[in-house]
């Protein structure tokens, strides 16, 4: 009898929209958890590699077959991104809403704002690489807005590891040639 | 960007991704199991950006409900302002339309954080189901989109968030638009532009400007660009797209409605595009269908919904197109204008009426639509006041209005005069004629007139028969006629009679019949399948007579509250009793609404939930609602009630199969009399009452006087209604085991068993069953005899039946 983990994650990669949403509720706790944590020990730089140890603590708990890693990564990468989008798009959208409504400006709006921008462009960009190439708009996704380490990205994708660090390297200067 | 910027984990390094876990660690979400205002959190069902969407249900036990519950994340509470959202939230509370999803309830916690209950839409995006559908469909789910837009505008509310995640499709290919108002909701809290969508933000939108319709009609412009995908669209097309998203407001369709009325025109003109003749072949199209009678309907409803000068307007452009090409369109610019000036009387006729109000009646008080319909009758009876084209819309259209209200008294005079005056036009406006005589033939059909009924609607047909513009007067008329012959009886004739409809119905040019025509169409069809035993297709074109009745006439009319009570009589035949019933009672409540007098309407549905009352073992309360039944329809004809053929008929029957033949027997006798003592009775009337009638007599062993009555059948004719013949066949069996003929018998029950093999009739065919095991028994045949009884013994559990000796099962 498999965990629940790993029949959410087989439904919702089956394409399962009820799975897929309480996976990414699943998710959404531990990354409460995880801000929570941010927050009591106030000075954390290294913010990379706390998510990723969310990401290994939720796998722990489900006992899960080789499989359902891939399929995690895989969704974790899409669910980042998308979390990280949506609100950097409200975050600009503060910006554009003015003073009238905008309580404080804090100091480092200015910088948050620009960042928002580029995330965004990424991920228009990605959209386009998505469609000539796939596999490296995944890879991407998976390094760049998941921070998946080279090995998990490849689970994700399904590629040898040479292959997803060739991609990773043709995507970036991709990349940096469109958003140039 | 630099290439440093794009390294491993690099999202989540900045400013941004702490702020974001910041904001998660501050904000307190709703909770499972939480209740807020009158709601209970079930679970989540998904998250964005802006917030987090729960399915919740009613906790307070008022009703049972369950909604999409929206929860705004934000990082600040709603500054004051809490007058504007409870006015906001007011008027979209009072959106009814079938295409968006009804903002239930709303409010804010107390930490100020906004929530929305709205109906709950299921469904794939729009632009997901759009990339299975070819073109031409994908267009009409926008138009769709737009009337449903254009409503809500009339009511003074914005969208403002018209994208593809908020417009959902379910699995009837119904869209459904879900968020209305929540942008602006928004934005009374929380400014202009606060979390709106950047591919879908309107250049006003991103301006900061306050949100306005053009703003909505630039996203529907969006979405149909996106939704024509990678399509290769004709020019036309894009001129729609353009327009609709033009950069300027004022540049912009002006109003939804307007751009629906170009994507009807795509629609309709597509065909003969394709040869070349595109903007010709749009403007002849544009006249016939303001040619057709029901092009004054809608403008009526227009003038009175909208004021005049949408309609008007809407023409008026058509005119200036046609002075652009009009030298090869002449005749076409003056049917457009004779379709105008139609319009404009109209206009100015219907003005008048609400002008010309009572002296006493305070200016801000509407007349009585009683007083309106009046005043307008006694004027287009005037033959003095207008043209005649004018005058005979008018009077089509009040006789129209009367008829749905049930008042034919006074309907007929209009309906005369209009057929007068279409009689003097005939040869150069056949549809009108058409039309106005497949209403008179309708009329004598609700009144009982079969022949003369029939004879009208002939020469209707005879009119419209293969005249150019008056396609759709003729599927109507003969819709009609196909309707009358089923009524009759003649259910084998009546689906040979829509044939060539049915074919039109399933072409690409469907949507040249107007909207009206094909609901008629496709309620004859489910009726006549439905009589026919073909459960399966009868549901087909039901669920499709219902939701085009739905979107013609709104949720609330009686159009779809005829169509709700049509689907039950087919829900019952499928044993799916828990929602025909709740059809049935919508229906009812529906009718209750429209109707302060009896009308054979209710009497019908009382009638449908009496059978399923007694199918589900309920028989006392069978009892009373076939009673309220037969009584509704005497008092709607005008007859005593104890006097009504119908009323013992019914009687006699329910309680026949109820197992109550003592009860029974008098009602049909009666019943017998009664028809015997008419002209020209439908011929299931005095069949069917001497096939029951037969029944009880070679049950009780009157084997003599049961086969008499079988004999006087045969000589009355044949039915082919499948319910009718199982029933008739069951009574021959009845007899046949009387008559120690087991083998007769045995194949009549097998034929009736197989005729009739629907799971709602679970009680029908526990009795045939039993009276099969009794046949077996009589042939000696002990096994089979048993295994029969054994099936009649579960089915009669399943309807609800008490019975003793099921009890060894």
């Amino acid at each position: 009898m498999p965990g629940e983990l790993t029949q959410l994650l087989q439904a919702a990669n089956d394409g399962d929209q009820p799975a897929l949403n309480r996976l990414v509720a699943l998710l959404y706790v531990d990354l409460k958890q995880l801000a929570h944590r941010c927050r009591r020990g106030s000075q954390v730089l290294d913010t990379t590699s706390l998510v990723h140890e969310c990401y290994l603590r939720f796998l722990e708990g489900g006992r899960l077959e080789l499989n359902d890693r891939a399929h995690f990564f895989n969704l974790a990468a899409r669910v980042m991104r998308q979390l990280l989008c949506d609100f950097a798009r409200e975050r600009l959208a503060d910006k554009r809403g003015g003073g009238a409504v905008h309580f404080e400006l804090r100091e480092d709006d200015a910088s948050e704002w620009a960042e928002a921008e580029r995330f965004l462009a990424v991920d228009q960009a990605l959209e386009r690489l998505a469609e000539i190439e796939p596999v490296r708009a995944r890879v991407v996704e998976c390094r760049f807005f998941a921070g998946l380490t080279e090995e998990e990205t490849a689970e994700a994708v399904g590629r040898s590891l040479r292959s997803v660090q060739r991609d990773w390297q043709l995507a970036r200067e991709w990349l940096g040639r469109r958003l140039a | 960007m630099s290439d440093d910027a794009l390294r491993p984990g690099g999202a989540l390094e900045g400013p941004l991704f702490r702020h974001f876990l910041k904001q998660l660690s501050e904000v307190r979400e709703p909770e499972v199991g939480e209740r807020i205002g009158a709601w209970r959190i079930l679970r989540e069902l998904g998250r964005g950006g802006s917030g987090v969407v729960f399915l919740a249900e009613r906790a307070d036990g008022a009703y049972t409900q369950q909604v999409a519950f929206k929860w705004l994340r934000g990082d600040r509470p709603v500054p004051g302002g809490r007058g504007v959202l409870a006015r906001e939230r007011q008027l979209l509370a009072s959106l009814d339309h079938p295409n968006i999803a009804r903002l239930v309830d709303g409010g804010e916690t107390e930490q100020g954080m906004l929530w929305f209950a709205m109906d709950l839409a299921a469904g794939r995006t729009i632009t997901e189901q759009a990339r299975e559908l070819p073109l031409r469909a994908r267009v009409t789910l926008l138009h769709t989109l737009c009337s449903a837009v254009d409503h809500a505008h009339r009511r003074g509310l914005i969208h403002g968030d018209i994208k593809p995640s908020n417009v959902l499709v379910d699995d009837r290919g119904q869209p459904r638009l879900v968020d209305f108002g929540i942008a602006r909701l928004k934005g009374a809290a929380l400014g202009p532009s606060y979390g709106l969508t950047p591919d879908y933000a309107s250049p006003e939108q991103r301006a900061g400007d306050e949100l306005t319709t053009a703003s909505d009609i630039w996203q529907l412009g969006r979405l149909l660009e996106e939704m024509k995908q990678s399509t290769r669209v004709g020019s036309e097309l894009e001129a729609i797209i353009r327009r609709a998203t033009a950069e300027v407001p004022e540049e912009r369709y002006a109003s939804a409605a307007a751009l629906a009325a170009d994507l009807g025109h795509w629609l309709a003109g597509r065909p003969v595009a394709a040869r070349g003749g595109g903007a010709a072949y749009r403007l002849a199209c544009l006249v016939r269908r303001n040619r057709a009678l029901s092009a004054v309907v809608i403008s009526a409803v227009a003038v009175i919904v909208a004021g005049g000068a949408w309609a008007t307007w809407q023409l008026a452009l058509e005119r200036d197109a046609a002075r652009a090409s009009a030298a090869q369109a002449q005749a076409a610019l003056e049917d457009t204008e004779a379709a105008l000036a139609r319009a404009r009387a109209l206009h100015d006729f219907l003005i008048g009426l609400f002008r010309a109000s009572e002296a006493g009646l305070p200016r801000d008080q509407l007349p009585d639509t009683g007083a309106l319909l009046e005043r307008g009758a006694r004027r287009a009876l005037d033959g003095d006041s207008v043209p005649d084209a004018e005058r005979f819309g008018m009077l089509l259209t009040l006789a129209e209005v009367y008829m749905t209200l049930g008042r034919n008294d006074q309907a007929r005079p209009l309906l005369e005069t209009a057929v007068q005056l279409a009689r003097r036009h005939a040869q150069r406006r056949p549809e009108d004629l058409a039309h106005a005589l497949a209403r008179q033939g309708y009329m004598a059909m609700a009144e009982g007139q079969a022949e003369r009924a029939e004879a009208v609607l002939l020469e209707a047909e005879a009119a419209a028969e293969g005249q150019r513009g008056a396609e759709d007067a003729w599927a109507h008329a003969r819709t009609r006629r196909a309707w009358l012959t089923w009524r009759m009886g003649r259910v084998e004739q009546a689906l040979a009679l829509l044939a060539p409809v049915d074919e039109r119905l399933r072409s690409d040019q469907a949507d040249r019949l107007q909207p009206a025509t094909r609901l008629q169409a496709f309620n004859a069809l489910a009726s006549i399948h439905s009589a026919l035993g073909d459960h399966r297709r009868a549901l087909e074109y039901r669920s499709r007579a219902v939701a085009m009745a739905q979107r013609l006439h709104g949720a609330d009319s009686r159009g779809h509250a005829i169509q709700l009570a049509n689907l039950a009589g087919d829900e019952i035949r499928l044993g799916r009793f828990e929602s025909a019933e709740q059809n049935l009672r919508r229906a009812i409540e529906l009718y209750d609404r429209i109707f302060d007098r009896p009308v054979v309407l209710r009497a019908a549905a009382y009638g449908n939930l009496a059978n399923l009352l007694a199918y589900t073992g309920r028989p006392d309360d069978a009892l009373e609602m076939i009673d309220a039944s037969t009584a509704e329809w005497a008092e709607a004809e005008g007859e005593p009630v104890a006097e009504h053929v119908w009323r013992d008929y019914h009687f006699g029957r329910l309680l026949l199969r109820m197992e109550r033949p003592d009860e029974a027997r008098p009602r049909l006798e009666r019943a017998l009399d009664r028809f015997d003592a008419l002209d020209q009775p439908p011929l299931h009337g005095p069949i069917m009452t001497r096939a029951w009638l037969a029944r009880i007599e070679c049950r009780e062993g009157a084997l003599a006087s049961g086969q008499a009555l079988l004999t006087e059948i045969d000589r009355l004719g044949a039915l082919d209604n499948a319910a009718h013949r199982a029933d008739l066949l069951e009574a021959r069996a009845s007899c046949l085991v009387a008559a120690g003929d087991p083998a007769g018998a045995i194949e009549a029950l097998e034929r009736s068993l197989e005729l009739v093999d629907w799971p709602g009739y679970a009680l029908h065919r526990s009795q045939r069953w039993r009276l099969l095991g009794e046949a077996f028994e009589l042939a000696g045949q002990r096994e089979r005899a048993g295994r029969a009884f054994d099936r009649g013994r579960v089915l009669r559990a399943r309807a609800g039946m008490a019975d003793s000796s099921s009890e060894t099962e």
